[in-house]
């Protein structure tokens, strides 16, 4: 077929497409075809990289302020920006999302605030990697949105100096919250009642000191009590197996909060901690999904017993999934045993063992079946 | 439900018929407000698509019907399909998959196909290629409108 296919898709679709490419692809689309010359600035996307642009110079500001005076519509800002004035004004009336990577700011501590109070309708913030030069201690990262409806918030790389980080959200109308590291110090939550979803993978400072945590860290473990309180609204919780660490450690000194209505839990377990599995589900009295994602571990299981039989899996516990098991040893049977012996309501038990070939399926899946099952019409599937 | 009415018949531009799972259509908001609205019997006319992209339309929203969100390895494998199923689209067949996915109304797939063509078309001359286009410009307007965005030229 030789003829110009393109055309024929209305702007709409054009600007869907160019969307995909980095801006600085989609402006060279102007010198395509006459019909293309205006068209990357109705793109609602800017997906810029302050690399492409003169070292100095007001290019990529000016740039950005153009596109968004053209553009009111924008909906998404993307990139790698590095601010080096103080003095740079934000206001961005119409834009939704924003995803900041390797924001670094200098001489400028307030500019993330100033991005998101200059995005009075922003919806979906994303941060990767900010790095403030302009101090040398704590840095502190504070979003205070009454429009946001999910923040992500990832380290990629290390930080330097093993300097700390703090952050505090503010927003009432959060439901999705992710932080995909473990370099936080602080965490202050306040407004979260809208909270739907979470994503936490946090250490407080706790696991990289070596130490576990002590009487004597008043401070880390009353800022550990207020963010679980500040997060007790949330409906699905993906935490990861440092930060279950961190609260096995911290569930000595003090009770996890309630989490009234958390209906689904995704989890890695290690088996050395898996005493605390009954008591982490104890705070979970209405889950019906929990998802293990990781259960095998080189140090044997040893004589732990499970015996203490939450709220959750008398009344509400449905579906259970297990992940990553290993064949060749015996221990997750303990596990397995526990959940289809205590839970009176589960309809299913999923199981996943690592490698692709199993080959003493059957057997295992008979074995299984000797298990006593508390509710008779659980379906047992093995992956 | 009786087992007939959980199946519909898709009609292609070409008069080709599709029978398929109620579930698997009514990913495409197009068809289910047309069977919102009663006013189509079991038998929905497609006036836009063709039998051979039709066909295609079908294969991924039965891929996209049955998985149940379970589970990472599902959302992961069923990305890999994605990726399959555009990878060797000519253009002529990715357009006519956008303009069906518009028409139909499934947002998901026209992200794909959408994400497809970008992918495709990394450099300038990929996109004279890929998009099969001739420029229009003289050589002076072209280095005006590079000049008004050096940056993004100057490589």
């Amino acid at each position: 077929m030789g003829c110009d296919r393109i055309s024929e898709l209305p702007e709409s679709l054009l600007t869907q497409i160019l969307s995909y490419l980095p801006t600085k692809d989609s402006v060279k689309t102007s010198v395509l075809l006459k019909r293309w010359e205006n068209l990357w600035l109705r793109v609602p996307v800017l997906d810029l990289n302050v690399s492409n642009f003169p070292r100095h110079g007001k290019g990529f500001r000016s740039f950005i302020e153009n596109f968004l005076e053209f553009n009111k519509k924008s909906r998404i800002l993307q990139g790698y920006i590095y601010i080096d004035n103080p003095k740079f004004v934000v206001s961005w009336p119409s834009l939704k999302i924003m995803h900041l990577e390797q924001i670094i700011y200098d001489d400028a501590p307030l500019i993330m605030e100033k991005f998101i109070s200059g995005c009075p309708v922003l919806e979906d913030l994303t941060v990767i990697d900010p790095q403030d030069y302009s101090t040398g201690g704590l840095q502190l990262l504070r979003v205070k949105s009454q429009s946001l409806k999910s923040f992500r918030l990832t380290f990629d790389s290390m930080i330097m100096d093993g300097a700390a980080f703090a952050v505090e959200i503010d927003a009432s109308r959060l439901e999705h919250l992710s932080f995909e590291d473990n370099q936080f110090a602080a965490i202050a939550v306040k407004n979260l009642a809208s909270l739907f979803m979470i994503k936490i993978d946090i250490e407080f400072d706790v696991m990289s000191c070596n130490s576990p945590l002590e009487p004597e860290d008043l401070s880390t473990i009353v800022t550990i009590h207020d963010f679980l309180t500040g997060i007790s609204s949330v409906r699905h919780m993906i935490i990861s197996e440092s930060t279950v660490k961190v609260l096995y450690l911290y569930s000595h000194y003090r009770p996890i909060p309630k989490f009234d209505n958390l209906y689904r839990l995704e989890t890695d377990f290690s088996r050395y901690m898996l005493q605390f599995l009954p008591v982490f589900l104890e705070s979970c009295p209405n889950l019906r999904n929990l998802i293990v994602k990781e259960f095998w571990h080189r140090v044997p299981i040893g004589q732990t017993e499970l015996t203490y039989v939450p709220q959750c899996l008398v009344s509400t516990l449905e579906c259970v999934e297990i992940k990553n098991l290993d064949m060749e040893e015996e221990s997750w049977k303990k596990l397995v045993r526990y959940f289809l012996e205590n839970s009176v309501v589960l309809k299913k038990l999923l199981l996943r063992f690592r490698g692709s070939f199993i080959s003493n399926r059957d057997s295992v899946f008979n074995e299984l079946l000797t298990y006593t099952k508390l509710s008779p019409s659980c379906e047992i599937v093995i992956h | 439900m009786s087992k007939s009415e959980k199946k519909i018949v898709l009609k292609s531009l070409d008069n080709e018929a599709f029978e398929v799972e109620k579930a698997v259509a009514l990913q495409s908001q197009t068809i289910w407000v047309m069977c919102e609205d009663k006013c189509v019997g079991n038998e929905i006319p497609l006036e836009n698509v063709t039998g051979q992209i039709l066909a295609k339309v079908i294969d991924y929203c039965k891929k996209h019907a049955v998985v149940d969100g379970d589970g990472d390895e599902s959302s992961e494998e069923l990305k890999n399909w994605d990726t399959e199923f555009t990878k060797n689209m000519d253009q002529s067949t990715l357009f006519n998959m956008i303009l069906a996915a518009n028409y139909l109304n499934i947002k998901s797939l026209l992200n794909l196909t959408c994400q497809a063509v970008a992918d495709k078309t990394k450099t300038i001359d990929e996109f004279h290629t890929f998009l099969n286009i001739e420029n229009n410009f003289t050589p002076e307007e072209e280095a005006q409108i590079c000049q008004e965005n050096l940056w993004a030229f100057d490589d």
